[in-house]
């Protein structure tokens, strides 16, 4: 039951991103949300010359140049049943309101080749595509099984020679605005996409900085024991000190701990450690490349005992609950609900759950979200904002289709065209604004700033500081500012539900966008033989080990003896795999 | 053939058909899935598809420094497990038998019987409470005792005695109303015989009623040497927790956790292979031993 509920927090609370891009009518999922880009080439090109029709060299370099004729393009569909829920009477992948559109603007008629139910259908008849050389002109090239990454799917192709090369058509035909998001991020993305100087596939660009871990505390109990938000981990402890001895919820009782915590407490989601491992730049659940160039296991690094042995003092000085161990997130946060928990560390959606259940029950309760560090910088290891490629089929004739395509739908999705703003406002009136049209081309597909979230949160700020006018946000942002943020600015407790929705963006993307970030990439997300088969067993021992350290069952200097078998029982092993498999895939 | 049609029991072979079809069906021919733990599976070719890997699995399950470790917690656990539900439920059921205050005896037995229809998950959740370290029993422990709170779920003196415990007071209401069965089908008459030879009632128990069920004891218990590798998962998953692998990590939590990493079915069904013929191969010999020596013919 808890666990829905988190579920449905998290959903809710992805909602809320995810409508910053509802204009984008391929679909709820896309990855680019609300953005800040009023690119230039976003104006003007709505309705494309018609002149160039005459010819075919005439439309030459122009990005958003429609077809003379009608171009026919092969695609598939990963069917969701519960996003086709949500389609409007009459509209399938076949014949929709998207498909016009897209016929109108660039003349582009997609036809589907096959179309299989999410899930274990889908991903047969996928693989099963590669397999027999039977590709759609354009597609999504992404990881069904998550033991290869996307960039190694593409390597394969690349190797098979069954994707064309895209180098000079993106240089050719991308828009200002898609080629400004891949500047963005230094045209990471696009290396990443590319084998040997080539471009094989249009790399999506994700959301990312967003994800970082923060701390939650309750201000009030700050405020009531005259103390300081924490800003370095010293600070933290000093907090955590006085929020169990100092009495902070004034009954009289030592019932208060210092930081609460979970028994998953290196996974990032709430109330768990991550944070606090990262401020002593130790990653213990990632691979990341030593100063040398080697990937190596991040849970093994000597960091990671200044971070142990921070939380065994904690721990030792009853500032963490004795059976944190035995707890999972849902336990504790009954913790929290009942008042019991001043701390937590976990992420920007908190607000909605755990930390409402609380807020919820006492209505003094104030959460405030900080970042925390030992340098000044937040440090942190992320996903590569890139697991999905746009990739056309060899041999087909016009692989500039896929780039138009992908201008047209980063414009889409931040509201360059008219025609999509108001087709939203219209099914918003007849359908409501959970119904869309049926996607077309390339659904959850999408690319934009790795901070876009933070950018817009300070759009927020500034015009709440009479900075900024409102007419500066798009339609998405605009939304959530109307919804949760206005109406809560002045009295914040007022609307208790939409107060989540507040301080999720002004406190805690607030504090993640003030902060001085310090990003790596998770440096391999695929698998390995020996990986499959050891590092279930390794995670374990890790855990165990860790966990051992914290309760003071086993001194600090166990962690050297849990390296040493670590590497012993196939770590060694899996980490040399791992960095064969990397140079396979030619770096990155 | 056309003697066994003419046959005036053909309607009974007619009447067996659909359970026959039913057991060949869903017994017999998923059968051929076990061919899975020596296979490398591949999901879009299927299980017959999958190319063969040999001993592979196994291999990997001994390389595993781990094995020996859950091995022993499985074995520890379950014939703990075994030994509490063989013994307490005969106790039971002959104490049940001697009450003579019927609604008594009712409640008691329904009484016992009822935590069997409660599933793991809750229990659990109830176990969790009671025993962490603000809880009734540790409560009870420091006011009457003056003892330090013990973090029992978390201990790894603790944690097998109590799914051992936890699982006999669960499930040992289940075995005594077959006991007691057995019980009310013993002879008056010997009771009757007893009493005249001047039996006390413990002698009538030692003499009348333990032979009497002696049969039944021996069915249980042969049948329950069928899952001695199978510790008990729904129980276990849900109270065990990273401190007490070394003590309550079993098989089928081993399994589940290093399975899931690389959605390895292989492991899974290669696991319960083995387990199956373990339990298979003790079925046999229990069987064997009771047939020759005490000449009980259990089946």
């Amino acid at each position: 039951m808890r666990k829905r509920r988190a579920g449905l927090a998290m959903a809710a609370a992805a909602m809320l991103v995810l409508t910053a891009c509802s204009n984008s009518n391929d679909g709820g999922g896309n990855q680019a949300s609300s953005s800040a880009s009023t690119s230039p080439s976003g104006t003007g090109s709505a309705e494309p010359s018609t002149s160039a029709s005459a010819s075919q060299t005439a439309e030459k370099a122009d990005p958003f140049g429609k077809y003379p004729d009608p171009l026919k393009i092969q695609v598939i569909y990963d069917r969701n049943s519960e996003s086709e829920k949500q389609f409007i009477p009459d509209s399938s992948y076949e014949t929709n309101w998207n498909n016009d559109f897209w016929l109108n603007t660039l003349n582009i008629k997609p036809v589907v080749k096959w179309s299989a139910p999410s899930g274990d259908q889908y991903n047969q008849k996928y693989n099963l595509m590669f397999a027999s050389n039977d590709l759609p002109d354009i597609f999504i090239l992404k990881s069904t099984d998550g033991r290869q990454s996307a960039r190694s799917m593409l390597k394969k192709l690349v190797d098979a020679d069954m994707v064309e090369d895209l180098t000079g058509v993106y240089n050719q035909y991308a828009s200002d605005e898609v080629k400004d998001y891949y500047q963005s991020f230094d045209n990471k993305a696009l290396d990443y996409a590319s084998f040997d100087g080539k471009m094989y596939g249009l790399p999506a660009q994700g959301d990312t900085y967003a994800n970082v871990q923060i701390l939650w505390v309750r201000q009030d109990w700050l405020d009531k024991l005259g103390l300081q938000p924490p800003k370095t981990v010293d600070d933290l402890l000093n907090v955590a000190r006085a929020f169990k001895s100092q009495d902070p919820d004034g009954d009289g009782k030592a019932d208060t701990i210092g930081l609460a915590l979970q028994n998953q407490f290196m996974d990032p989601s709430f109330v768990d450690a991550v944070s606090i491992f990262n401020a002593f730049n130790a990653f213990p659940k990632s691979w990341i490349k030593d100063s040398g160039g080697q990937v190596v296991w991040g849970g093994i690094q000597p960091e990671n005992k200044q971070a142990l042995q921070m939380l065994a003092t904690m721990y030792k000085e009853g500032l963490l609950d004795s059976e944190f161990a035995l707890k999972d997130g849902n336990k504790v946060t009954e913790m929290i609900t009942s008042g019991q928990a001043g701390m937590e560390i976990g992420s920007w959606w908190n607000g909605g759950y755990p930390l409402t259940f609380n807020i919820d029950s006492d209505p003094k309760a104030d959460w405030r979200a900080y970042t925390f560090s030992t340098d000044n910088k937040v440090h942190a290891v992320m996903d590569f904002p890139t697991n999905q490629f746009l990739v056309v089929k060899k041999g087909f004739a016009n692989p500039e289709a896929a780039v138009k395509i992908l201008n047209v739908s980063t414009k889409i999705s931040h509201s360059g065209y008219q025609e999509t703003v108001d087709r939203r406002n219209e099914l918003n009136e007849k359908y409501g604004t959970d119904k869309n049209d049926a996607p077309t081309i390339i659904p959850n597909f999408g690319i934009g700033y790795l901070d876009t979230t933070l950018q817009s949160v300070k759009k927020f700020e500034d015009i709440f500081a009479g900075k900024a006018t409102e007419d500066e946000l798009t339609v998405g942002e605009k939304q959530i500012f109307d919804n949760s943020l206005k109406p809560n600015h002045d009295n914040p407790r007022k609307d208790a539900g939409k107060y989540k929705d507040y301080i999720d963006w002004m406190s805690a993307l607030s504090a993640i966008a003030h902060s001085d970030l310090d990003i790596q990439w998770n440096a391999f997300n695929g698998s390995t033989p020996t990986y499959d088969a050891k590092m279930g067993s390794l995670t374990d021992k890790q855990l165990q080990a860790f966990t051992k350290i914290i309760m003071n069952k086993e001194p600090i200097d166990y962690f050297d003896t849990f390296v040493k078998e670590w590497k012993a029982q196939g770590g060694d092993q899996i980490t040399q795999e791992v960095n064969d498999e990397i140079a396979k895939e030619g770096g990155n | 053939m056309t003697k066994w049609l003419r046959n005036d029991q053909f309607h009974y072979h007619i009447m067996l058909l659909p359970v026959f079809v039913l057991f060949i069906l869903f017994q017999i021919f998923p059968i051929y899935g076990v061919t899975l733990a020596f296979k490398h599976f591949i999901p879009t070719k299927g299980v017959l598809g999958s190319p063969w890997a040999g001993l592979e699995q196994y291999k990997f399950l001994m390389q595993n420094p781990e094995i020996w470790r859950v091995l022993r917690n499985t074995l520890i656990i379950s014939v703990g497990k075994l030994i509490t539900l063989l013994i307490v439920p005969i106790v039971l059921a002959l104490m049940l038998n001697e009450l003579r205050v019927k609604w008594f005896k009712r409640s008691v037995q329904t009484i016992t019987y009822l935590p069997h229809f409660l599933s793991w998950v809750i229990l659990a959740g109830i176990f969790r409470d009671i025993l962490s370290t603000h809880g009734i029993i540790n409560h009870l422990m420091e006011t009457i005792f003056g003892m330090n709170p013990i973090m029992y779920l978390g201990s790894n003196i603790w944690f097998r005695p109590i799914i051992i415990l936890s699982n006999m007071w669960k499930e040992m209401g289940f075995s005594t109303v077959i006991y007691l069965a057995a019980l009310t089908s013993i002879n008056s008459t010997l009771y009757e015989a007893a009493e005249i030879d001047g039996a006390s009632r413990l002698q009538k128990i030692r003499h009348v009623s333990i032979p009497g069920i002696a049969m039944v004891i021996a069915l249980l218990a042969t049948l329950s040497l069928n899952g001695i590798l199978y510790a008990g998962f729904d129980q276990i998953y849900n109270l065990y927790n990273v401190i007490v692998y070394d003590t309550g990590d079993v098989i089928e939590t081993w399994v589940f956790r290093n399975g899931l990493v690389g959605a390895q079915y292989e492991l899974g069904t290669a696991v319960g292979l083995v387990n199956s013929v373990i339990g298979l191969l003790l079925v046999a010999l229990t069987y064997t031993l009771a047939y020759r020596f005490a000449n009980y013919r259990i089946f």
